[in-house]
C-alpha cells in the first residue's frame, strides 16, 4: 500500500517534456473547431437556412 | 534509427485518420452507388451496415498482432491491404464484387487498437492520457472529414475515389514500414512480443477490471457509433411537426436537418477526446479520487475516478434526453444531445487512458478486447431504441436497465487498492504467475 501511494505522489512531481504543451494546444484548437462547427451548423438548422457545412 | 516519439504518434495518427477515411468512404458515396447499381433501401442498409462487420473480431486479431509483429508491420500490413483492394474496387463493374471489396476495405478501422498499443509502447505514464487521446481524436476525425470533403472532391465520381485513397494508403504503409518503430526500447518490444501468446490473451479476457473497461467502451463508442445510425431517423420521426415548423420541407429538408443534429453528437464525441485524455493526466496529476467505492491509493487511481465520472455522466444524459423528448423540445434535446457527445468522449479518452497502465506488458491484446468486443454494442442499442412504445423513451430503459449497471459493476471492479488485474473470472494461480 505504501508503495503506491508513493507511486502516486512521484507522478504528481514529473515535469511535463516540451512536446506536451503543443499537444494541448493541438487539443484545444479540436475543441474549439468542434464548438464553432457545430454552433454554425446548429444556428442554420434553427433557423431553417441549411444543416452542417456542405449540406445546405 | 534515430526518431522521437512524437514522430511515432504523427505517424500514427495519419496512419489511423486515413484507415477511417477509407473505413467511412464507402458511406460517403452510398447514393452514387445506390443510384449506379439501382439498389433498394435493404441493399443499402446492408451495405451501411457492412462497414462494421469485422471490427469486433478483426480488432481482436489486430492487436495481438501488434503485440507480437509490432505496430508498424501490422499497420502497414492494414494499409496495403486496404489500399491494394480499394484500389481493385475502382476498377470493379460487379455490385457483388463491390461489395465484397468495400467489406475487406472495411478491415482498415481494426487499425485503431494498434495505434493505441504503438502509442502506449513509446509515451509514459503522466502523459498517456493525452497521448492517446490525440491519435485516437485526431485520428476519428478522419470518419467526419470523409463524410464532408469527399463528395465535395470528387462529386459522384466514387471510382476516382476509391483509387485515390487506395494509392495513398499504399504510400503512408511504406512510410510506417520505414520510419516506425515498435517500442521505446527493445526491452520492452521483447517483453511484450513475449506475453503475446494464448495464456497471455485468456489472462486479460477473464479479468474484472478488463471487462468493466470493455464495457465502459460498449457504453461509450458502442453508444456513438449507434447514434450515429439512430439519431437521423430518431428526429425525423419524433420531431417532425417542430422541424418542418422550422422551414424544412421534404424528405430533403428533413434529411438536412435530422442529418445535421445526429452530426452534432458524433463531431463533438470525436474532437472533444483528446480533451478527455488531457483530463485523465489532470486527475492523476493533481491526486483527485472523488467517488466513492473506487480505489484511492492505486498509481493510477485518479484515472479510474475520471472515467467513473463519464459514465456517471453519460447515464445523466441518456435519461435526459428521454426527458427533453416527452416534453417534446426539440432545442433541448439538441442541447443534451450535445452535453451526451461530450460526456461519450470523456469516457472513450478516459477508457484508453488507462488500458495501457492496467495491462502494460500486453497492450495490444487489451486493446484488441476492450476496443473490440464493444463495437457489438453498436448493433444492440438501436433495437432498443426503437423497441419502447414511444420512440423517446428507450434511451431511459437503455440508462435505466444497461448503463447502471455497466456502472455499478465498473465501482466494484475498479475497488481493488492493489493490483485489480489479479481479479479475475479465473483465479488460477499459475495463470496469475505466469502472465503477472
Amino acid at each position: 500500500m505504501q508503495t503506491d501511494t508513493t507511486e502516486v505522489i512521484a507522478t504528481h512531481s514529473i515535469p511535463h517534456e516540451p512536446w506536451y504543451k503543443y499537444g494541448v494546444a493541438v487539443l484545444l484548437l479540436e475543441m474549439v473547431i468542434a464548438a464553432a462547427v457545430c454552433g454554425y451548423a446548429l444556428y442554420m438548422t434553427f433557423h431553417g437556412l441549411g444543416g452542417f457545412p456542405g449540406k445546405h | 534509427m534515430k526518431t522521437h516519439k512524437v514522430e511515432q504518434l504523427i505517424i500514427a495518427i495519419v496512419g489511423f485518420f486515413w484507415c477511417f477515411l477509407m473505413w467511412f468512404s464507402t458511406a460517403a458515396f452510398s447514393p452514387s452507388i445506390a443510384a449506379h447499381y439501382h439498389l433498394s433501401i435493404k441493399a443499402l442498409g446492408l451495405l451501411a451496415s457492412s462497414a462494421i462487420w469485422m471490427a469486433p473480431i478483426g480488432r481482436i486479431i489486430a492487436g495481438w498482432a501488434a503485440d507480437r509483429f509490432g505496430a508498424p508491420r501490422t499497420f502497414a500490413l492494414i494499409l496495403s491491404v486496404c489500399g491494394a483492394v480499394s484500389i481493385a474496387s475502382a476498377y470493379t463493374t460487379s455490385y457483388k464484387l463491390l461489395f465484397a471489396e468495400r467489406v475487406i476495405v472495411a478491415i482498415a478501422g481494426v487499425s485503431f487498437v494498434v495505434g493505441i498499443q504503438h502509442v502506449a509502447q513509446w509515451f509514459k505514464d503522466h502523459e498517456i492520457g493525452t497521448a492517446e487521446g490525440l491519435f485516437a481524436g485526431t485520428g476519428n476525425v478522419g470518419a467526419g472529414a470523409g463524410a464532408l470533403a469527399l463528395p465535395r472532391l470528387f462529386g459522384t465520381n466514387y471510382h476516382a475515389a476509391f483509387l485515390w485513397l487506395g494509392v495513398i494508403a499504399l504510400g503512408i504503409a511504406a512510410w510506417y514500414l520505414v520510419r516506425g518503430q515498435a517500442a521505446s526500447s527493445v526491452a520492452q518490444q521483447a517483453l511484450v512480443r513475449k506475453q503475446s501468446n494464448l495464456r497471455g490473451t485468456l489472462f486479460v479476457w477473464s479479468r474484472f477490471i478488463a471487462i468493466a473497461l470493455m464495457l465502459a467502451y460498449a457504453m461509450s463508442f458502442g453508444l456513438e457509433i449507434a447514434m450515429n445510425a439512430w439519431l437521423p431517423g430518431y428526429f425525423t420521426r419524433g420531431f417532425h411537426a417542430e422541424i418542418l415548423a422550422l422551414g424544412f420541407s421534404g424528405v430533403a429538408g428533413l434529411q438536412i436537418a435530422a442529418g445535421t443534429f445526429a452530426a452534432v453528437q458524433s463531431f463533438t464525441a470525436s474532437l472533444f477526446r483528446p480533451f478527455s485524455g488531457f483530463m485523465s493526466d489532470l486527475f492523476q496529476r493533481k491526486g483527485w479520487t472523488p467517488l466513492p467505492l473506487i480505489a484511492k491509493t492505486l498509481p493510477y487511481a485518479p484515472r479510474l475516478h475520471w472515467l467513473g465520472l463519464s459514465l456517471i455522466l453519460i447515464t445523466v444524459t441518456m435519461g435526459s434526453l428521454t426527458v427533453a423528448g416527452l416534453m417534446g423540445s426539440l432545442h433541448l434535446s439538441v442541447l443534451v444531445l450535445v452535453a451526451m457527445g461530450v460526456s461519450i468522449s470523456f469516457a472513450t479518452g478516459g477508457t484508453f487512458a488507462l488500458v495501457p497502465l492496467l495491462f502494460h506488458d500486453r497492450p495490444g491484446a487489451a486493446a484488441g478486447f476492450i476496443g473490440g468486443v464493444s463495437t457489438a454494442a453498436g448493433i444492440v442499442y438501436p433495437l432498443i431504441f426503437a423497441s419502447g412504445h414511444n420512440i423517446h423513451s428507450g434511451y431511459a430503459y437503455v440508462a435505466l436497465y444497461m448503463f447502471v449497471p455497466i456502472t455499478l459493476f465498473y465501482f466494484w471492479a475498479a475497488r481493488y487498492e492493489r493490483a485489480p488485474q489479479e481479479h479475475g473470472l479465473i483465479e488460477h494461480r499459475e495463470l496469475v504467475a505466469e502472465a503477472a
